[in-house]
């Protein structure tokens, strides 16, 4: 299969290492979609679907860093980014479902915002 | 394009026809208007890879932020001020799941000592 | 060796994209698309990453960029709007 790859990558250490960090990210992604269509109710498809592609794409971002070196400033301020955002839109979100009583499945017994408001799980 | 992108390619037209299917059949409108900003998602990666990272980055803050909030800025200002107007037509995909789906079979069936007026 | 493992990381983010663009057409509630949308967002910056890699040209990161900052405001648009506060 032609990848069409403009620049050269030799398997030096570094370049091997950046592949690496690439498919485990990618993998993570994997995961995360996983998880996005196997969970069982809304809550637990927030937290696969952002807490593993959160990880997944910092661990591209380094891969891609190690790739290209020249890149980093830009992979740095993406990553900050993502870092700061994302987990703040999915809280966002799990508090707007939980405040506007989104069903939970049987397998979901905790639920700890509920006891701190003093009502039953 | 090399044989990479080429698939890149075909999976993001899959994803705009996908889009657009549940933009046009799907009976609520929060649905339809998310669709449509996944329509613009797809559809400016597709320009990046066509080598049009300017259009790309436009389509990017205009097609998918920008129209998205608009939407939802009216639909609230609308659901505020029309407050008997319906948006939701489907009670099954509505807002979240447990209000207007437990709603209607609350009115079906009444509890054993309530009093129907009339 | 190096184009093996990135050919393997574009196969498994595009296996990601379609998981989640099945939840996003399949999901119940407005909702569980909201999750797909904010994780085809995420993914499809990866997808951006491969495809700056493959072309070697830096410049494509600005749009990834633009969709790291500009993601969440939608999806806290969207929440809001749903609990009724917009």
């Amino acid at each position: 299969m032609d990848l069409g790859l403009v620049n050269v990558f030799p398997p030096t250490p570094l370049n091997l290492i950046g592949g690496l960090l690439l498919v485990a990210g990618t993998a993570f992604l994997l995961l995360g979609g996983l998880g996005l269509v196997r969970m069982p109710d809304l809550f637990n498809r927030i937290q696969a679907g952002t807490k593993a592609t959160t990880l997944g794409t910092l661990l591209s971002l380094g891969g891609i860093g190690c790739l290209r070196p020249d890149w980093s400033l830009k992979l740095l301020l993406i990553g900050l980014f993502i870092l700061f955002t994302n987990p703040l839109s999915s809280q966002v979100l799990a508090r707007s479902a939980h405040r506007l009583g989104s069903k939970k499945s049987p397998l979901t017994r905790v639920d700890r915002l509920a006891e701190d408001n003093g009502e039953a799980p | 394009m090399s044989d990479l992108t080429s698939l890149m390619a075909l999976l993001l037209a899959l994803a705009i026809l996908g889009a657009a299917l549940v933009t046009i059949l799907g009976r609520s409108l929060p649905i339809a208007i998310l669709a449509s900003g996944l329509v613009s998602l797809c559809a400016s990666v597709l320009f990046l890879i066509l080598a049009a990272p300017d259009v790309a980055m436009t389509e990017a803050a205009i097609g998918s932020a920008l129209t998205t909030f608009l939407f939802f800025f009216i639909l609230g200002r609308m659901r505020r001020e029309l407050p008997d107007a319906e948006f939701d037509d489907d009670p099954a995909t509505a807002a979240m799941g447990a209000k207007a789906a437990s709603a209607p079979t609350v009115e079906e069936t009444p509890a054993p000592g309530a009093k129907v007026h009339g | 060796m190096v184009e093996t493992l990135i050919l393997l990381a574009a196969s498994l983010a595009g296996t990601a994209f379609l998981l989640a663009l099945w939840r996003f057409v399949k999901g119940p509630a407005a909702a569980d698309r909201v999750v797909a949308f904010d994780s085809l967002t995420i993914i499809s910056i990866t997808g951006i990453l491969l495809v700056a890699l493959v072309a070697g040209r830096g410049i494509y990161l600005d749009v990834a960029l633009i969709y790291a900052l500009l993601s969440f405001l939608g999806v806290i648009v969207i929440a809001r709007y749903l609990e009724g506060g917009l």
